[in-house]
């Protein structure tokens, strides 16, 4: 049986291993210390005697450190352990382990104890398509008291230190400890994993945890307690929902990235362990979501990106001025150009959602000084859209890869290669305007126009952007409207033909304020029926569609994130109790998955399984998913700035008794909200984990 | 086209004020490797050079073939910091602005 590895991240450097606290890396298994998208270790593991000692629990103490509870394989039942092993990680610049063994007997015992360390310093991107072809050379050495462990291409070095407290005889593959223990005594020794970026100029990184008795913390900002103090407090009658919002916090704090081209500037990476790097949508929407509980990750991602704003053609990277960056990492398959992502532009949706989180910023904190910043590349990036994002001069921005080779297709958050496709099951060739990024284009030149006028003290450009976008608003309902359907089509293709699957992406457009009221009503049908609800949430593609797959990346799957913007979406055009349904789809949901919800998961029908079945691969924590939960609360507590105050228009359902967010951030200072449950939802079927049907029966009351 | 740093920063010389550099502000180092130091202040896209070296908000080093290949593109700066020939100290936001200034005059010069 396999097991869940576990992780520790900081930043960009994160720990995958056993429950063991081995790392063991195989084409199967991502094990590894990364550090900057690259493996600085694929094999660390310990051996009590040439044996590799058991696990009998590990503790995610928090996102940063981990123990891990060992005692030596006895392969006998009901025969007490003599020696306990205690591993104890924390990351952070590499990382810092302490290892502990204690001798329970009376007598004194001799042990081998073995530490055995290797690095392949694979690309991330290797990685996870398990390819391992490398162009440059190995070396590791035994300097003094320390392993080094090294890859070299021309002058890109990357060199893993490892040292120990205790003594050991030290060789090439690793450490050995001759360990004499005493009746009741133990052994201890702290060993220091050291990452070295550019090896041409010494070492750039120091030991975070220099000694053993350090306590970890975290390095990044504010400390945790600080940042959970500093987010509302959430109670409610429904204890399950405050230890939702809880994970959703450390989680997010635990996703804080820091981005070497804004330093000080934490913005939310996308995800771990494949995303621990900066993905505009992913920290817009991320950023956008947690707006109301911690402001200050939108106004780093603003500037962060704001900083790395594409300014030139460069179809490698799909790079065009004024565009958002997609994505972007710092291996080696990058460094040398392998990879287009020093940074990668390739995605539409990014650049009009910049915008659209600009003006949300400035609407809950009032900081005005920003949005004048930044009015360069708010222009930049309004050009963009009108430039290079509408290709052919339709009024729609469609994309189409210039990188061929290793450019991303569909240019959108549905970004797999199968995502677009019509009813029938073929795909849409490409140009392709996905129906989203019109409603988010809709919605950034609406949003644009009010900071033109009042920021940057420019009517003209701010009547033009009012005009645009009534136009686009128009013209939109007329061209992707399918009247048979009563659903927006996802896509037109290059055809202008309209790509007829109902899809979540529906509700996105109910979030961005395009969809006409005359046709809302059927679009919040949809996204509550039985083709696109699951019942723990709306699919990414609704059965009965030619490429409907349960476990599908984005053609049958529940993404939480996706849910939490329909949700919200629903909410802004009155729909406050399919509102309800989705976010309260999704939460129960997060009971089942320890409270966090995942990346993604199945989108099996609620009656089906009983329980959400996890997606194989999806990410975990993933910055996006954190953030649903706060986006759900926000949309059932109906909290909208207007103007220097707090519009809070609850519509929670019955079983949540009551709900009090209390400390809401914003321009007003700070504020509280509170909610009874008046919202009568339908009966879900059956929730094993409570023998009784739900959502009514579920313990919703303390 | 030029084909030393000293040729470069004499092209650059002349312009004494950058519209792509309007909301940059900020001092550039640029350490070529046995050749010279030079200072360059930007402020709200006014430039100023001087052939010295002095305390800046950004220091670039490198050898002189990568600093040429870089402000003629044939080589990407933040690329060549990543494989290690090109090394950048303190504020990086300003190295990337440096490289938008490198890319928009070589757009500029290719359109004239």
């Amino acid at each position: 049986m396999r097991f869940k590895p576990v992780s520790a991240l900081e930043g960009d450097t994160f720990v995958v291993s056993d429950r063991r606290g081995d790392i063991d890396s195989s084409p199967d298994e991502a094990h590894g210390l990364f550090h900057g998208d690259t493996r600085y270790l694929s094999r660390w593991i310990f051996t009590v005697d040439g044996q590799k000692p058991n696990s009998l629990s590990t503790d995610d103490v928090n996102y940063f450190s981990s123990q891990f509870f060992l005692v030596p394989g006895t392969g006998t039942v009901y025969v007490d352990s003599p020696l306990s092993i205690v591993r104890q990680r924390a990351v952070g610049g590499g990382f810092h382990e302490d290892i502990k063994i204690q001798n329970h007997k009376p007598k004194p015992i001799d042990l081998e104890v073995r530490v055995e360390a290797d690095a392949d310093f694979a690309d991330l991107f290797q990685v996870k398509d398990a390819q391992f072809n490398r162009s440059g050379k190995y070396y590791r050495r035994v300097e003094g008291d320390r392993l080094i462990l090294g890859y070299q291409r021309e002058r890109f070095v990357r060199e893993t230190q490892i040292t120990s407290s205790a003594p050991a005889e030290i060789d090439e593959k690793g450490f050995r400890f001759k360990v004499h223990l005493e009746p009741h005594s133990e052994w201890f020794t702290g060993m220091n994993v050291l990452v070295a970026v550019d090896g041409t100029e010494g070492l750039k990184n120091r030991p975070k945890y220099r000694d053993v008795h350090d306590v970890p913390t975290p390095n990044i900002g504010m400390s945790l307690q600080n940042w959970v103090n500093a987010a509302p407090k959430l109670r409610s009658s429904w204890s399950d929902f405050e230890r939702i919002y809880e994970r959703s916090l450390v989680d997010l704090a635990a996703l804080r990235f820091f981005s070497r081209f804004a330093p000080g500037e934490a913005l939310p990476a996308a995800g771990l362990p494949w995303f621990m790097a900066v993905f505009g949508r992913d920290s817009i929407f991320t950023s956008y979501q947690a707006l109301p509980f911690l402001p200050e990750l939108a106004a780093s991602t603003l500037r962060v990106l704001a900083v790395r704003q594409g300014t030139r053609r460069d179809d490698f990277r799909d790079e065009e001025p004024g565009r958002i960056l997609h994505e972007a990492r710092t291996g080696e398959m990058t460094a040398f150009e392998e990879r287009p992502h020093s940074p990668y532009f390739g995605s539409s949706d990014a650049t009009p959602l910049f915008l659209v989180l600009m003006d949300e910023f400035e609407r809950w904190t009032g900081d005005g000084d920003l949005i004048r910043k930044f009015e360069a590349e708010a222009r930049a990036a309004l050009r963009w859209i009108d430039e290079y994002g509408d290709r052919d001069g339709d009024g729609y921005v469609e994309y189409e890869r210039r990188n061929k080779e290793t450019g991303i297709e569909n240019q959108c958050w549905k970004d797999s290669w199968d995502s677009i496709a019509f009813s029938d099951g073929s795909l849409a060739q490409t140009p392709i305007a996905t129906c989203e990024i019109q409603g988010y284009v809709f919605d950034a030149k609406r949003r644009c126009a009010r900071l033109a006028r009042e920021f940057w003290n420019d009517p003209v450009i701010a009547d033009r952007l009012e005009k645009e976008a009534d136009d686009l608003k128009r013209k939109f309902n007329r061209d992707f409207w399918i009247p048979e359907k009563q659903f927006f089509a996802l896509a037109l293709d290059a055809k202008k033909s309209k790509v007829d699957s109902l899809t979540s992406n529906v509700g996105h457009l109910l979030w961005s304020g395009i969809v006409d009221d005359d046709k809302a009503a059927a679009c919040a049908r949809h996204l509550v029926g039985p083709k696109l609800f699951s019942g723990w949430g709306v699919r990414t593609l609704a059965v009965g569609e030619g490429r409907y797959n349960p476990i599908g990346y984005h053609v049958g799957t529940v993404w939480p994130f996706d849910n939490s913007f329909v949700a919200q979406g629903l909410r802004n055009y009155g729909f406050q109790k399919e509102a309800a349904i989705v976010a309260i789809g999704n939460l129960e949901a997060a009971r089942f998955f320890d409270y966090r919800l995942p990346e993604a998961f199945a989108g099996y029908a609620r009656e089906e399984t009983n329980f959400p079945v996890e997606y194989p691969t999806a990410c975990s924590p993933q910055a996006w998913s954190a953030g649903a939960p706060l986006l759900f609360l926000r949309s059932m507590l109906g909290l909208e700035p207007v103007g220097r105050k707090l519009l809070v228009d609850p519509a929670v359902p019955k079983q949540i008794q009551w709900l009090e967010l209390l400390g809401i951030p914003g321009q007003w200072g700070r504020t509280d909200a509170f909610a009874r449950g008046l919202i009568d939802l339908p009966p879900q079927k059956m929730d094993p984990r409570n023998d009784a049907f739900g959502p009514g029966s579920i313990d919703w009351c303390r | 086209m030029p084909q030393t740093a000293q040729e470069v920063f004499k092209l650059h010389r002349v312009q004494k004020y950058e519209p792509i550099l309007r909301s940059v502000h900020g001092t550039y180092l640029f350490e070529i490797e046995k050749v010279g130091s030079w200072f360059v202040a930007v402020d709200a896209g006014a430039i100023k050079i001087e052939e010295k070296k002095r305390d800046a908000d950004c220091t670039i080093i490198c050898d002189e073939r990568d600093f040429v290949d870089i402000v003629e593109g044939r080589r990407n700066l933040i690329t060549a910091h990543m494989q290690g020939r090109v090394k950048i100290h303190g504020d990086m936001a300003l190295a990337q602005k440096f490289h938008g200034l490198v890319s928009a005059t070589i757009e500029e010069r290719g359109a004239a």
